[in-house]
């Protein structure tokens, strides 16, 4: 039974809806030309940019698969916010790429590779960018709902319903306003956000005790729940893999790379890189210790059952919420689920528009021989955040998630991340690269993780415990691969393609020197 | 008190994390939240201008 008091978190969540609505629609009238509606008319400062990110990059999903990491995993499930922390800020302090990137005054990354690569490549960067980040948008809308459901005691048949009426309510602000509203609608919702996450985890902390959440690590993980060097299940490879995913995220995620580009110069973007840094570890740590907590006050039979309630054989993902919706008064669940919400829809609308964007300025490009008024370019750009809006309703809710979710969306990802840094590293710094080593990148970096979803897909074999007894299924690639190699394996295969793919095309002649001045 | 004696003694690299994720959230929250507003009204005041300025040149 959960404390969710539907006069008193109910009302609380409601003024905040409708307040971040208000906010959003109300900015609408600033935006009139494609400008504004990608980039905010390139008017973002520093702590707008650091609000925005950091909300961004916080959604329900998050929440859930790192609070799945730390109840999973312990400490050691913490390690790819320490890995993406580092990343974003070297990558700030030095400018890595994101100067030249800011500086080219592009509106998206493949529109930079026209300029090195052709058009041929910037258009097939477009689509793997818009077909990876759509994969790994598609499961958002189902695993907040679920979070709901756990959290809330919410009926499981309203589950879509509640959703679809959250997503229309970020659809409509983010369709009207395009960055401008998300920009604004962020900042309310990093607050609240903020508000929330943190008073909760004081709350857990003071009920459950560090004491307790250490031992309780120590009693399921032993010493690798505290070092995922030695965690038999993570290792090294699970480290070099984070390490290179986040850089790429860094680098070329579709969000993060929007608020270098709405930033007002590369100084300022860079700042908004080092500024936002540490919040990664907190978005890693924060759900990290709520997962832990949930693995010392929730026994594993309730997550059996809260699991196959989603006709799901894994109920990991339901202990924070399950564990929260049992030792939170009323009041503070309006806090939390407020908190959660404005988590999510901030997610929701930037992954909408920033990858709507990149469909409009990339692959749309061949489609647009003349010139385009502002007023035919706000439209399409609106229609097509509509269409994404469209594609998560449906893709997320027949879609069905199995095993980590942390894994998916690592996979998912890197069917762009892969290329695409690899790609704008070449762009920004090796004059030998070129188109063929480019496209062979592309092809190398989308193909492999996708072959890998396929085996998962259709090559199952029995998970046994140690009775022998079948507890589920996991996929052949999973299995005798691994997703941290496969991962690794990537990145190795795209940097050989780019190379050899480069060095393979003949160099251009250099340029006769006869009628020049010496 | 003896919750952050108790994080700083027992496993103290993951203790001293989780206090600095703590106070370090606490702080950039409010300053955030104050700044943020400060650049939000810069930023809705520009795009007026820019926004009035286009208008005129119609």
């Amino acid at each position: 039974m959960s404390h969710f008091n539907w006069l008193l978190d109910g009302s609380i969540v409601g003024f905040y809806l409708l307040a971040t609505m208000a906010a959003g629609i109300m900015v609408r009238k600033y935006v009139d030309k494609v400008d504004d509606f990608i980039v905010a008319g390139r008017e973002m400062n520093v702590y707008l940019g650091i609000a925005s990110l950091a909300a961004t990059e916080f959604g329900i999903v998050t929440c859930m698969y790192t609070a799945q990491a730390g109840y999973t995993r312990g400490f050691s499930g913490a390690i790819p916010g320490i890995c993406n922390a580092i990343a974003m800020f070297l990558v700030g302090y030095t400018g890595f790429c994101v100067k030249k990137l800011r500086d080219s005054n592009v509106m998206t990354i493949p529109e930079l590779f026209e300029k090195r690569f052709g058009k041929f490549v910037r258009w097939l960067a477009g689509v793997v960018i818009v077909l990876g980040g759509l994969l790994n948008m598609g499961v958002f809308l189902r695993v907040g709902g679920q979070f709901l459901v756990v959290c809330c005691g919410m009926n499981l048949q309203y589950l879509e319903l509640a959703m679809t009426v959250l997503l229309i309510g970020v659809a409509a602000y983010t369709i009207m306003g395009g960055m401008l509203s998300v920009l604004v609608t962020d900042f309310l919702q990093f607050v609240v956000m903020s508000v929330g996450l943190l008073a909760v985890t004081f709350l857990v902390l003071n009920k459950v005790g560090w004491h307790t959440l250490t031992d309780t690590v120590q009693t399921h993980y032993g010493a690798g729940g505290f070092n995922p060097f030695v965690n038999p299940g993570l290792g090294w490879a699970f480290v070099l893999s984070n390490l290179l995913t986040n850089t790429a995220a860094v680098l070329t995620w579709q969000t993060s790379i929007a608020r270098l580009l709405a930033a007002k110069d590369s100084k300022t973007g860079r700042k908004v890189y080092t500024g936002t840094a540490f919040f990664f570890v907190c978005r890693w740590i924060i759900p990290g210790i709520w997962g832990i907590a949930a693995l010392a006050l929730v026994t594993p039979d309730i997550l059996r059952t809260i699991g196959l309630q989603f006709g799901e054989q894994d109920g990991s993902l339901f202990a924070m919420p399950y564990m929260l919706s049992q030792i939170l008064p009323a009041g503070m669940m309006g806090v939390l689920v407020a908190a959660m919400l404005a988590a999510d829809m901030s997610t929701d609308s930037s992954y909408m528009l920033t990858w709507g964007s990149v469909i409009y300025n990339d692959i749309m490009a061949p489609f647009r021989k003349t010139l385009w008024s502002d007023k035919k370019g706000l439209l399409w750009n609106r229609c097509i955040v509509a269409v994404i809006g469209m594609f998560l309703l449906f893709w997320g809710l027949w879609y069905k998630l199995e095993g980590n979710l942390w894994e998916y969306l690592q996979t998912t990802g890197t069917i762009y991340l892969s290329s695409m840094s690899i790609l704008l590293i070449a762009c920004c710094y090796w004059k030998r690269a070129n188109n063929w080593g480019a496209n062979a990148a592309i092809i190398v970096g989308a193909a492999l993780p996708v072959l890998a979803i396929s085996i998962n897909m259709f090559i199952k074999e029995p998970v046994l415990d140690a009775a022998g007894i079948k507890t589920g299924e996991i996929g052949w690639a999973a299995k005798h691969i691994g997703d941290s190699f496969i991962n690794i394996g990537t990145y190795v295969c795209v940097a050989i393609a780019m190379v050899a793919g480069s060095l393979l095309k003949p160099a251009p002649k250099p340029a006769s020197l006869k009628g020049t001045n010496p | 008190m003896n919750l952050i004696i108790d994080m700083v003694k027992e496993h103290w690299f993951w203790g001293l994390i989780t206090l600095t994720v703590l106070v370090w959230y606490s702080i950039i929250t409010i300053y955030v939240a104050y700044r943020g507003a400060y650049d939000i009204k810069h930023m809705l005041r520009d795009l007026a201008a820019k926004h009035a300025k286009r208008q005129v040149h119609r």
